[in-house]
């Protein structure tokens, strides 16, 4: 009873406070007006029977909204004393309970329809099975098991209670047992049927319809003290009134005119009047019945009668009996939990008195480790500082490496010389000797330091220690004092050098050649293992320094065998031109030789035969020439660069170009710039280049009709580089095919191959110049290649 | 009078070696030899009158060769062409023989070839001035003839006797023979046959 009393209050304020929001005065339906409604068979039911009947009065009762509060018997108690709801609507017996203690007063009375009529009054039927001989009136129910709704239920107990008192029955003393089975009172019926019960109390419309429904036979049960009257069904009790319809004190006397009104004037049936299972209201009845049975049951108002007797008291006092009761309750839980406590905290004492002991042990221990310990840290932290030490020699000399390797300015064998030189500051080691492993046998590359001491022969320093850094890979080898190596010892003819550290140094995962560093003394300070780190990448970026003048050389070789196929072709396209240019001499020569021949023959003027003569060298010297010219720049030239005069290349190329010139009809005017200075390159392919960009503008302009056919070639100074231009009158190249001028393969002419401008971008390129061309104004185009004045290079 | 006249061999090439180299060749086989360095110059020259030839290189940046050749057809320097070519290109060859050219040679050649065909381009220049000039004598010679020794001339040239060249004319046999002997005298003409023949040759009749 008391946790129930607890939940129904908190369900109370709970909807308290989710009606709260609702209830503002401003609403735009109106002053809130609740209703408390007894949820004697549940919130839920509650709300969905009588919700219709509130909205029935908000529209019949303007500037009010109505809303039901579904409240159990405390609830509605306190509810009522705090005013909380306006208007209740519970059962007769809670009604006059509630109009005794708080001064409601009913305003209407509810009606029933009952087979097809209405009612305003009900009554209750206490029934058994008609089996069940043994009960025949309500005195033979003593001793008999009970069964009814609630002790609070109006019609499902209490007016059977006051017709059992008055035959000397007290429900809650002289049954075998009393059950309350709650709603829907149906299940009480059924529990007589089944004979769960010996005897039952319900309202007594619920037999009969259960009997009307045929859920119950007409013979089955036998109701006792039946009373009849008008078209009531039978009954065991005198009759009550139904519920009202009560306002509160507080109520405006007004409003609760208007709820009167509307209610009275509700249709039997009215939809609110049918979801309630009403036929609507009639005025407020007289309940003095119900006053008079709780009067006599001394219950409600008139439970203070009871205070007498000791269950009345005690159920009076129930409350405090409970509190008492818990409060022993809890008093010995207590009690046991702290006896349990206690044991526990026993065991947990002795627990932590052996972990003292331990922890006492360890810390004995831990003093004498802490002493050993600072020895350690101070002979870690030496360590640390050597270290530390050994790590910035280490971090200086990487520097070091990467400036040499980074140099822009330094020649391949500048840069391992001076690898070499960092590595015997580094290391301490006199003599630096980088040797090659190749199959034809060792072969010094780059000495740095007196190499002059070691075993001479050109080989590395110590033969027997290079083959084992074969072996190695690129680890390390590390001697401090070769005399200690007996296997060394061994060896005849063992070198003077006592202290050694060397690697190998891998080119495309090959071995190429040993890196050795060497002493005459014996090494006292041993190499950290940083120092050998340090080896192993100086050793590394030797190799990477050998693979990239390897992989230059390489492509040195192809650009240069390239641009060497691209002038045979080009010699092969000009051969008619060129025919025709070795034509001209020849037939000089022939022509001088022969008329010479006609002048011997005639015993000629030896001064003419001479000058004859002397022409026929001269021609015969020209051909040699442009044969020589051709031959000079077809040969496979070596890679060898020096000074080059751009002019007299430009003249070159223009006599190797002249014919073909001529037999496009096109002038080439050369505007050579007096003291050019000279370029450091390859002859023969800068040659190349202007052939090139010669013979590029002449078929340029092959097709040019209507204008002159003119190709200037162009030398001049801007600033310590020479540029070298060649304009042509032609037609001009499309943009998106100057775009691509330069790439490989592309060509716009049928018979090209398309290589002749990418090689020419390639040698420039090399030269460390650049290539550029671009549309002329009125139509053509212009070639640029510009480098870098030898002073500058 | 034309024998007389010493024949001259023009070489037009732009290219100073060949030029000279070729004028040394000519002037070994004791011929004059004239250098060009443009067909330009050889024209502003002015279409020699003498007896020779010409040798012409194809290629010059000016003009070349061909056109040259063109220019002086239409001046009526019908001095002889030989087209010098370095080229073995048949096609301009024929191109060089329609258009009037005399002969062609390719480079290189020897001294025999090249003098062989410049002397028979003189000598076949020589001919034909020599034929030119006989028929300007003979066409002098019969521009003397009064209109009745052409008419006579005309008749005599058709084998008519001087019976029927009388009648036809209506004058006497004794006037036909006096025009006769007078036009005989004249185109120097020993006898019928031989005035015939000059005909043929001058296109006379």
């Amino acid at each position: 009873m008391k946790p129930s009393r607890l939940l129904y209050s908190l369900l109370l304020a709970l909807l308290l406070l989710a009606a709260s929001p609702a209830a503002g005065p401003g609403t735009a339906e109106g002053a809130l007006v609740r209703v408390g409604v007894l949820a004697h068979r549940g919130r839920v039911q509650a709300l969905q029977r009588w919700s219709p009947t509130a909205d029935y009065l908000s529209a019949r009762v303007p500037g009010y909204r109505f809303e039901v509060v579904p409240l159990d018997l405390d609830g509605m108690s306190a509810a009522v004393r705090n005013d909380e709801i306006r208007f209740t609507l519970t059962n007769p017996g809670n009604y006059v309970d509630l109009e005794a203690r708080f001064g409601v007063s009913r305003i209407a009375t509810l009606q029933t329809r009952e087979q097809g009529r209405i009612h305003v009054r009900y009554g209750a039927v206490v029934f058994t099975r008609r089996d069940n001989d043994a009960i025949r009136s309500l005195a033979d129910l003593d001793g008999k098991s009970f069964m009814a709704v609630s002790p609070e239920a109006f019609g499902g107990f209490q007016m059977a209670w006051r017709e059992l008192a008055a035959r000397g029955i007290d429900p809650f003393r002289d049954f075998s047992a009393l059950r309350f089975a709650g709603f829907p009172q149906d299940r009480i019926v059924v529990a007589v049927q089944r004979g769960e019960v010996d005897a039952a109390t319900v309202r007594a419309e619920t037999l009969a319809r259960m009997i009307e429904s045929g859920r119950v036979g007409v013979e089955e049960m036998r109701v006792l003290a039946p009373r009849g009257g008008g078209s009531l069904p039978v009954r065991s009790t005198r009759l009550y009134p139904e519920w009202p319809f009560a306002t509160l004190r507080n109520t405006p006397r007004r409003l609760a005119t208007r709820v009167a009104r509307a209610l009275l004037s509700m249709p039997a049936d009215h939809p609110a009047a049918q979801a309630s299972h009403t036929a609507g209201w009639t005025i407020p009845l007289d309940y003095s019945p119900v006053h008079e049975l709780m009067k006599e049951l001394r219950i409600g108002p008139y439970e203070v009668l009871r205070q007498t007797t000791f269950p009345a008291l005690l159920r009076r006092h129930a409350w405090w009996f409970g509190a008492a009761a818990s409060l022993l309750l809890a008093l010995l839980l207590l009690n046991g939990y702290v006896s349990r406590t206690n044991r526990r905290l026993k065991v947990a004492q002795q627990t932590l008195q052996r972990e003292i002991a331990e922890r006492e042990r360890s810390q004995a221990a831990l003093a004498r480790y802490r002493d050993s310990l600072e020895e350690q840290v101070e002979a870690r932290t030496a360590d640390l500082e050597a270290t530390n030490q050994a790590l910035e020699r280490s971090r200086v000399a990487l520097g070091g490496l990467v400036a040499i390797t980074g140099a822009s300015g330094l020649s391949h064998e500048q840069k391992l010389d001076r690898l070499l030189e960092t590595g015997r500051d580094y290391f301490g080691l006199p003599v630096a000797v980088l040797s090659s492993v190749g199959e034809d046998g060792p072969r010094v590359c780059r000495t740095a330091g007196d190499a002059g001491l070691g075993p001479g022969g050109g080989g590395p320093l110590q033969p027997h220690c290079a083959r084992l850094l074969v072996e190695k890979r690129g680890e390390p080898l590390d001697i401090p004092d070769l005399d200690r190596v007996s296997e060394l010892c061994a060896l005849p003819g063992a070198s003077r050098w006592k202290s050694y550290l060397g690697t190998a140094v891998l080119v495309h995962g090959q071995v190429h050649c040993t890196l050795e560093f060497a002493a005459t003394e014996p090494r006292v300070a041993p190499l950290s293992r940083w120092d050998h780190e340090l080896l192993r990448v100086m050793a590394q970026w030797i190799g990477d320094e050998l693979e990239r003048r390897l992989a230059l050389e390489s492509q040195q070789r192809h650009q240069s065998e390239l641009a060497r196929v691209s002038r045979m072709s080009t010699i092969g396209e000009m051969a008619a031109s060129l025919a025709h240019e070795l034509n001209q001499p020849l037939t000089g020569a022939i022509n001088y030789c022969s008329a010479c021949l006609r002048l011997l023959r005639e015993g000629g003027d030896p001064e003419r035969l001479r000058e004859g003569m002397r022409k026929a060298v001269e021609s015969a010297t020209l051909a040699a020439d442009i044969i020589r010219n051709i031959r000079e720049f077809v040969q496979k030239e070596d890679a060898e660069r020096g000074p080059v005069d751009l002019n007299q290349a430009v003249e070159r190329v223009a006599s190797l170009t002249a014919l073909e010139a001529r037999r496009h009809g096109v002038a080439v005017e050369l505007e050579l710039a007096p003291r050019l200075p000279p370029v450091e390159g390859n002859m023969i392919q800068l040659e190349q280049v202007i052939m090139n960009f010669i013979r590029n503008g002449i078929d340029a302009m092959s097709g040019t009709e209507g204008r002159a056919r003119r190709l200037g070639v162009i030398t001049e100074a801007v600033g310590g580089r020479v540029r070298v231009r060649t304009r042509d009158t032609g037609e001009g190249i499309a943009p998106e095919a100057l775009a691509h001028i330069f790439d490989a393969f592309y060509t716009t002419k049928p018979d090209g191959m398309g290589i002749g401008l990418s090689i020419s971008r390639s040698i420039i390129e090399s030269h460390r110049g650049r290539i550029s061309v671009r549309a002329l104004a009125p139509g053509g185009t212009e070639f640029v290649f510009e480098l870098p004045g030898a002073a500058h290079g | 009078m034309a024998d007389d006249a010493e024949a001259v061999v023009h070489i037009v090439d732009d290219d100073r070696m060949a030029r000279e180299s070729l004028r040394w060749l000519i002037e070994s086989a004791h011929l004059p030899a004239r250098v060009y360095a443009r067909g330009l110059d050889f024209l502003e020259a002015g279409g020699e009158p003498g007896c020779g030839c010409v040798l012409l290189d194809v290629r010059m940046p000016d003009i070349d060769g061909m056109e040259l050749h063109r220019r002086l057809r239409r001046r009526g320097v019908s001095l002889p062409v030989i087209i010098v070519t370095g080229h073995a290109d048949v096609a301009m060859a024929v191109r060089a023989m329609k258009a009037g050219a005399w002969d062609f040679i390719e480079k290189p050649y020897n001294d025999a070839l090249m003098l062989g065909r410049v002397q028979s381009a003189i000598a076949f220049d020589r001919d034909k001035r020599r034929d030119r000039e006989r028929i300007d004598a003979i066409q002098a010679r019969a521009a003397r003839l009064t209109p009745r020794e052409h008419e006579v001339m005309a008749r005599v040239l058709q084998s008519r006797p001087n019976k029927l060249i009388a009648a036809e004319l209506g004058i006497s046999i004794k006037t036909v023979e006096l025009h006769r002997a007078n036009l005989m005298t004249k185109m120097e003409a020993a006898s019928a046959t031989e005035l015939v023949r000059m005909a043929i040759i001058a296109g006379l009749g």
